[in-house]
Order: structure tokens, then sequence, then C-alpha cells
């Protein structure tokens, strides 16, 4: 009971550190000069890299989506349910959710490593002495970025989710294609889309900021010195992440019903 | 602007090992001292502690402004302008020689125009024979250039106080002595003063002020270069003795 209680103290500890971090990092950008050009550049790093796999498993997950409540619907005759069900699960969970774990396994990866690699090769050391805001600098336009990256890769991810669950419903299984799309647009509601979109939001941030967090303090969380540090700091984050995301999952939507 | 630094007892231990154990130095403004001693004795970890990137244990490091009348005011490091020449040159390996170099002046604090920023990072790049290639990624320089551009960003602020962390390692005799006119003409031009770690004995000596010799934690030897073939103590000897075999042969 007593070490249980003091992993959750870690763990809370923990969380307060990374989300200090994080409001250090998106104050100190603002000391920062040509902020447009760094967000852009940021989201489009994170935004570029994720489109393709964001595509391909919002399209599959649609298409599975499909074919499975398809199969269920139609026991109890009430196919014509498929555009509701797909669209709701895709806009209120998966959306959000499978984006966010994909952005972190391609992006978030990448970012801590790039980050504690800059740890240790003492360029973070070297802003610092330039006068420049190390956290401003490298973690600020990254933060903003998932901010903004988050959100439209999921409605992407929505969008192509939909249209998977058309060509797996309708196109393969038969269903009209008419009463599909109709039951969409009647069933999604603006509180749906909300509620997606504060998930994105909400995953962007913390996501982001886990992994930056974990590649800035490599050198300190990190058992080990060097490029191995900085491999180990890589899976904490993604791992971290994936479970935040998962508890803040839970967490928003019960806020949110 | 005359100032002085003066850094007392200091000592920086990480864990139970001690690197540092009661420094005492002075650095006066417009001069050069070379930091000397084996590897490993805290050489890096001294310029850090100055820099304020690492934590000292216990000392202190004050600076002063010393006003005409002799006055003494308190002032920090920051305020007086210095710059860190890293002995991995930390550069920044998305960004090209010239944004590199440029660095400090786009993002720091300051209202240079984009004209006169190029100007400075120009002139720097063409005086250490790297204009021709400061469109290009320090991945594909070798690690002398790279050495180039990392000094070349130490001076383009145009500091009051400048840390080498071994400058010249990794560089051909003739980019060393570049290296070491560049520091004597800069420190001519801009009236800087500078602590370099250097183990380029005894070419240091050709421009250093003062020779620091660092053992044990402790500065064991502090004076003018040509003293320092004065010392008797053995160890002090042979690690010298070594340096001006090793120079010779290059």
């Amino acid at each position: 009971m007593k070490s249980l209680l003091k992993i959750f103290a870690n763990f809370v500890r923990e969380l307060g550190a990374i989300l200090l971090f994080i409001i250090q990092s998106l104050i100190a950008f603002w000391t920062c000069r040509n902020r447009t050009k760094k967000i852009i550049q940021s989201t489009l790093e994170i935004g570029c890299r994720c489109v393709f796999i964001v595509l391909i498993i919002g399209l599959f997950t649609g298409m599975v989506m499909g074919l499975q409540m398809y199969y269920t619907l139609i026991k109890f005759g009430a196919d014509a349910a498929l555009g509701t069900a797909v669209s709701l699960s895709l806009i209120r969970e998966l959306g959000p959710v499978l984006t966010a774990l994909m952005i972190v396994g391609q992006s978030g990866s990448a970012l801590c490593s790039e980050i504690g690699i800059q740890r240790n090769g003492e360029q973070i050391d070297a802003l610092e002495t330039m006068g420049i805001e190390s956290k401003g600098f490298l973690v600020g336009p990254r933060v903003y970025a998932g901010l903004i990256s988050f959100p439209i890769l999921t409605a992407f991810f929505d969008l192509i989710g939909l249209f998977g669950g058309y060509f797996s419903g309708c196109i393969l299984m038969g269903l009209d294609g008419d009463i599909y799309w109709k039951k969409v647009f009647h069933s999604v509601h603006f509180i749906d889309v909300y509620g997606g979109f504060i998930k994105s939001v909400c995953f962007g941030i913390f996501t982001i900021g886990i992994c930056t967090y974990e590649g800035y303090y490599a050198h300190l969380n990190s058992s080990y010195k060097g490029i191995r540090g900085v491999t180990q700091a890589a899976t904490k984050a993604v791992v971290k992440s994936s479970v935040l995301v998962l508890i803040f999952d839970y967490l928003i939507t019960s806020f949110l019903l | 602007m005359n100032f002085e630094i003066s850094i007392q007892g200091l000592s920086k231990h990480f864990g139970n090992h001690v690197v540092l154990d009661g420094v005492d130095l002075q650095i006066k403004a417009e001069t050069i001292t070379a930091i000397i001693g084996k590897s490993g004795t805290g050489k890096s970890v001294l310029l850090k502690l100055i820099a304020g990137i690492l934590e000292k244990s216990s000392g202190t490091i004050e600076c002063v402004k010393i006003a005409e009348s002799g006055e003494a005011t308190p002032i920090g490091l920051d305020e007086i302008g210095f710059s860190y020449m890293f002995q991995n040159n930390a550069l920044f390996d998305s960004l090209t020689a010239f944004e590199n170099v440029a660095l400090p002046l786009v993002e720091g604090n300051n209202s240079l125009s984009r004209l006169s920023i190029k100007e400075k990072v120009d002139y720097l790049l063409e005086q250490l024979d790297l204009a021709s290639s400061s469109h290009r990624y320090p991945g594909e320089l070798s690690g002398g250039m790279n050495k180039r551009i990392a000094f070349a960003r130490a001076l383009v602020t145009e500091p009051k106080v400048v840390l080498f962390d071994e400058p010249t390692t990794g560089l051909d005799p003739e980019r060393k002595f570049t290296v070491f006119d560049m520091i004597e003409k800069y420190r001519k031009q801009f009236g800087f003063s500078a602590l370099l770690v250097s183990h380029d004995i005894p070419d240091v000596y050709e421009v250093a002020d003062s020779v620091a010799w660092l053992d044990k934690g402790k500065i064991q030897f502090f004076g003018k270069p040509e003293n320092i073939d004065l010392i008797t103590e053995m160890s002090i000897k042979k690690y010298l003795k070594t340096g001006r075999i090793s120079s010779n042969h290059l």
C-alpha cells in the first residue's frame, strides 16, 4: 500500500513537473524572435511527418468499423444506422485517440530524440550562453504546433474514416450510400465535433509536452548517459504519452458526457 | 570597459566525486588566461561554472565593473557580455554555417538589421576561410571547419569575455595558428578577455598573458608563460615536456 502511494505520488509530481515545463515553454516562446516562422515550421514538421500514416490508419479504421458494425447491426435489422455508429465512434473517440497515438509514435519519439541529442551535444547549453531561452526556442514552437496540428490531423482522420466506413458498408456490403451519409449528417452534432476537438487539443499539448520534456531532461531522467540515455528517454516518452492519452480520454469523456 | 572577474574557493563535486576543490583565480579585462592541465582535471567544468551552465557546490564568482575613479560595482557576467566556445562545437545540425554563426544575433537581444547581421557574419566567415561553405550544414563539413564556425559564432556578438574550451583541438597546425592569431587580433580589436582551455603547449603561450595550471582540483600555478619553466614540481614538468614533444611532432 505504501509503495503504491509512493508510485502515485511520483506520478502526480512528474505530471506537475511536465505541466510546469509546458507553461514555462509556452511563456518563454513569446521572448523569441520570428515566432510565426517557427510555429509554421514546427507545424509542418509534425503535420507532414504524420499526415500519410494518419490517412492510412483513418481509412482502414473506418473500413473495419464499417464491416464490424454492418454485421452487428444487420442482426437487429438496424443496418441503416451504420452511418450513425461509424461517425459517432470516429468523431467522439477513435479519431482523437488514434490520431494522437499515431503522432506520438511518428513525431513524438523523433522530437524527443532530437532534443535529447541536442542536450547531449551541448546545443541547449550553447543557447543559454547566447542569451536565448532554450525552452522557448526549442519546446515552445513545438507545443504550439501540437495545438494546431492535432485537431487538423484528427479532422483528416475522421473524414477519411467516414469514407472508409462508406466504402466497406456501402460499396462492399451493398448498403444504400444515401442513407449512410444522411445518417452521418443527422446524427453528428456540434457537441460531438466540439468534444473531439477538445480532446485533440489536450492530447496535442500533453503528448508534445511529455516528448519534449523527456528529451530536454534526458541527461537527468535516464539511467544511462549519451545516446543510450536518449533512446531510453524516447521509449519513456512514447509509453507515457500513450498511457496518458487513454487516461485523459476517459477523464475528458466523463466531463463532456 | 574595465572589469575584473574574481573566483574564490570555487568547488564542484558530482556526488562524492570532487572535481574542483577551492579554485582561486582572477581574470582582468583584456587579458588572455590559458588554463592547462591533464585531461579530467576539471578545466571544462571550471568554464561551465563561470558561464553558469553548471551550479557550483561552493565558493564565489564575482564580476565587478571598475570605474575610472577606481570604484568597483558588482555586475553580472551577462551584463559584461560573454560567449562560450564549446569543446564539441555545439553547432545546430539543422542550420547552415551562416545560420549557426548568425544565431546569437538573429535570436539574441539586439537591434541589428538583417543587413548588418549579414555583413558581420560574412566578414567573420571570410576571415576564417569559410565563405564558400556558408550555405553548407555542419554535417557536410570537416571537424576543423566546424571548429571555425563555432569560433566565429563565439565572436560574432563582440563579447567582452570569451570562454574557449579547447578551440584548436582537431585543427591542422596552420589552422591552429589562424585561430590563435584570430584570438589575438580580435582581442586587440574588441578588447575582450579570454579564458582559454588548451592542450597546445607551448603554442598557447604565444597568445596567453598568463597561464594557470589546474591539478587535483586547485590552481597549482598561476603566472606569466615565461615563468612556467621555473616550476620544479615533477608532475607539471612531465606534463609540459609531453605537451612540447607532441607539439613538435605535428
